[in-house]
């Protein structure tokens, strides 16, 4: 019985023991919280984009680098800087592959809180291959980006801008994560004009490993087809023409309405 | 709708219904008219709507449901061509202009609004086909139906009444309408032949319901919702008491303001028009209700049946508690239809039904045009970019930006037609902006609240309102015109109060 409650207790110690070193190991071992990343894409009429991302992380917690998830393939041209006392500061980065996700790194070793937030571009050959994307019924073009955050960073609030070329504006969005809470006043998306050109918002919070910010849309050609306008002013004009017996009877009721109402 | 049956005599009530039939309005030189300009000035609407460069914040699909919709509103009001027709078009109009994805435009057929106006409808065959709503509508029109101000002021009783403990605007039009039917006829009015009593009675009774709604908390889905962000995002819970005391009696002033103006000056009673013109008057009204009887066991069924209907109408909040599952609306009108027509037990065969299968047709039209609003974006566009163009800046007055807000929320069902859609989206912008601004929240955001059911300028604004419209009773133009005065009065009335009686209150600082 005595030596069964010895084997007991020394169990119970080094359970214990591993219980009090794990947490201090596990914060020692905690990647830093990205603050908020955003991400602007600027779509070409090729299908190109070119992508300028911005990094906030409120405290690196002495992190050698940052890992961030890559959502788009071949970037190339990639380029990285901080402001450090007004000055610009390059950062350096290179893009790592692990299985079939790929991270974009960020050398964040002689960086402190002061240099944040940092500023990434780099283009993207292909970011939509317009064959694909239509056109569709109506004119209408697809779309879809999804940022996927496969790294160990919890993404506070993240923001994907998607900036169409000139000439073509969204038509709306086809689905979304975070998707539209009909209880909720506030949409996940929004779009905007800007310097002509036509903008999509979509705002993500609290992205840990796995999660998900996507969206699907249309988009199709502002200019519109002048068939239209040309139908409704022939139709109009026929309308006018051969409805003009409603003119001729607007004037016979209203004169035996004027004379109801003096006999009356 | 109640007519005057082609074998009936001149000035004798027919007790029969004929709402399946379109009825042929007499012809007047204003009518002619609004036809000539009506279609060429819809068509001048959604070609500017259509080609302008879309604004900051709105899709091309928004812009493409706006400009359908816009046509469509100038066309049902003006009416070039009838109502179910511009509904057609403008399914047509939203498919072909992706105002809207195709499937969902047809799917608005089979919304739940229309089945439970489909089911309804059959309810309201009941009580005609056993002659209930005969004896109901005699008896009315025998105690209060003397002159006509009195038998409209007898209906706006019974709207308050029934407001409190019926909160669906549903049960409580359909248990009112077979009654006005005939009232209508006692005074001369029939769908072929409208007079202005006839738009008088159906106008002020489809105000009543949806204003009455708005003077207690239960009244409607949109008020409980509203509430529910003024506590959560403005701090401040909204007792039954406060919303009771605030509104009630700015509905029962409202009312009779209605009542007072609308006989004078909107829709002018004529005066062989304010007796009742019945052949025989009231005392052959007597007679009828006297030769009746008791209450047949007919009678007696279709009672049981749209009573039974009515209670599961009015109890739904408790269903859950009572069944472990809650029997929506339609769901209640579902099971009272199915009653109606069993063999042996029912009281209906399909040709006993009388359903305005033009007013469903328009009903879908309405609907599409929208849900395609609030779908695409559109309508919180407008929303969101009139409230900014009202430029409400730090520094304004209280009072100004109370006007502000009171007047736009009080008008924006126009074009913001869901009303719990108004409450999600508009309830929390004005909360935020009475932060923005210095004052507490619930001082803008309840007045505010109280304006959400004031859906009574046009038939699309409401499922009462279709139902009413279908009697043929009153046109698009006279629900506007009477619309947009009673709510420019209700307003007033709210702007008049919100420096008195809810100061008085604590409403309003």
């Amino acid at each position: 019985m005595k030596t069964r409650k010895k084997q007991l207790f020394w169990y119970a110690a080094i359970i214990a023991s591993v219980l009090m070193v794990a947490p201090a190991t596990l914060v020692h071992a905690a990647p830093a919280s990205i603050s908020s990343l955003s991400e602007k894409i600027l779509i070409a009429k090729d299908g190109s984009a070119r992508v300028q991302s911005r990094v906030d992380v409120a405290d690196l917690k002495g992190a050698q680098a940052l890992e961030l998830p890559m959502n788009f393939k071949k970037p190339g041209d990639i380029a990285a800087y901080c402001m450090n006392s007004g000055q610009k500061r390059q950062v350096q980065c290179s893009l790592t592959e692990k299985g079939s996700a790929s991270y974009l790194v960020l050398n964040t070793a002689d960086l402190d809180k002061s240099a944040m937030p940092i500023f990434v571009e780099f283009n993207v050959p292909v970011f939509m291959k317009w064959s694909d994307a239509g056109p569709k019924q109506h004119d209408l073009y697809e779309g879809k980006h999804s940022f996927d955050n496969l790294s160990a960073h919890l993404i506070e609030k993240y923001n994907m801008e998607l900036v169409l070329p000139e000439g073509w504006a969204f038509h709306k969005v086809l689905k979304s994560e975070p998707a539209v809470d009909k209880n909720s006043p506030k949409m996940p998306y929004r779009f905007f004009l800007n310097d002509k050109l036509s903008h999509l918002a979509l705002d993500g919070k609290d992205m840990k490993f796995g999660r998900s910010a996507n969206v699907k849309y249309s988009f199709k050609a502002v200019s519109k087809s002048p068939v239209t306008l040309v139908v409704v002013t022939i139709v109009g004009i026929l309308y006018l023409i051969f409805f003009r017996d409603l003119l001729a009877k607007y004037r016979k009721l209203s004169g035996e309405e004027r004379l109801a109402r003096k006999a009356a | 709708m109640a007519t005057a049956t082609k074998d009936a005599a001149v000035g004798e009530i027919s007790f029969e219904t004929n709402l399946t039939a379109m009825p042929t309005k007499k012809e007047t030189s204003k009518a002619a008219l609004q036809k000539y300009i009506g279609f060429p000035l819809g068509l001048i609407i959604f070609a500017l709507l259509y080609y302008m460069p879309a604004p900051s914040g709105l899709t091309m699909e928004g812009q493409a449901a706006m400009a359908c919709f816009a046509a469509a509103l100038v066309w049902w009001v003006l009416e070039p061509f009838p109502t179910y027709v511009t509904s057609l078009v403008l399914l047509g109009m939203l498919t072909v202009y992706s105002g809207w994805e195709e499937k969902q435009i047809f799917g608005v057929l089979g919304l739940e609004v229309i089945w439970l106006n489909i089911l309804s409808f059959i309810l309201c065959s009941t009580l005609v086909k056993t002659q209930l709503a005969k004896r109901v509508a005699l008896w009315m029109g025998v105690k209060w139906g003397r002159n006509s101000l009195l038998i409209l002021l007898a209906f706006l009783g019974l709207q308050l009444l029934m407001a409190p403990f019926i909160p669906a605007t549903m049960a409580r039009t359909m248990m009112v309408l077979p009654v006005m039917l005939v009232i209508a006829q006692v005074y001369g009015s029939t769908a072929e032949n409208n007079n202005n009593f006839g738009v008088n009675l159906f106008m002020q009774n489809l105000q009543g319901i949806s204003i009455f709604s708005s003077a207690f908390l239960t009244g409607s889905t949109c008020n409980i919702v509203a509430a529910a962000f003024i506590y959560e995002m403005g701090g401040h819970k909204v007792y039954y008491s406060e919303w009771m005391f605030g509104m009630l009696p700015i509905t029962i002033v409202a009312m009779l303001i209605s009542w007072w103006i609308g006989p004078k000056f909107i829709a002018p009673i004529a005066k062989e028009d304010r007796q009742p013109r019945v052949k025989g008057g009231i005392t052959h009204m007597q007679k009828l209700l006297e030769e009746m009887g008791r209450l047949s066991f007919d009678e007696k069924r279709a009672g049981g049946i749209f009573f039974l209907v009515l209670f599961l109408w009015a109890t739904d909040q408790y269903h859950v508690g009572w069944f472990g599952f809650e029997i929506s609306a339609v769901m209640a009108a579902l099971i009272g239809a199915v009653i109606a027509f069993l063999p042996k037990v029912g009281l209906l065969k399909w040709n006993d039904c009388d359903i305005p299968w033009h007013t469903m047709i328009f009903s879908a039209g309405a609907y599409a045009g929208g849900l395609s609003l609030y779908n695409s974006g559109a309508a919180r566009w407008v929303v969101g970019t009139i409230f900014e163009a009202i430029g409400l800046q730090k520094g304004a007055s209280f009072a100004v930006v109370y006007m502000i807000i009171i007047t736009f929320c009080m008008f924006a069902h126009l074009f913001f037609t869901s009303k719990t859609m108004r409450s999600i989206i508009m309830i929390p912008i004005i909360i935020t902006i009475a932060r923005e601004l210095g004052f507490p929240p619930v001082a803008l955001a309840l007045p505010a609240a109280f304006t959400l059911t004031w859906v009574i300028t046009l038939p699309t604004n409401a499922k009462p309102n279709l139902v009413l419209y279908s009697t043929g009773q009153f046109s698009i133009a006279d629900n506007l015109k009477y619309g947009l005065t009673m709510c420019a009065v209700g307003a007033a009335l709210l702007i008049v109060a919100g420096f008195t009686w809810f100061k008085v209150l604590g409403i309003t600082p």
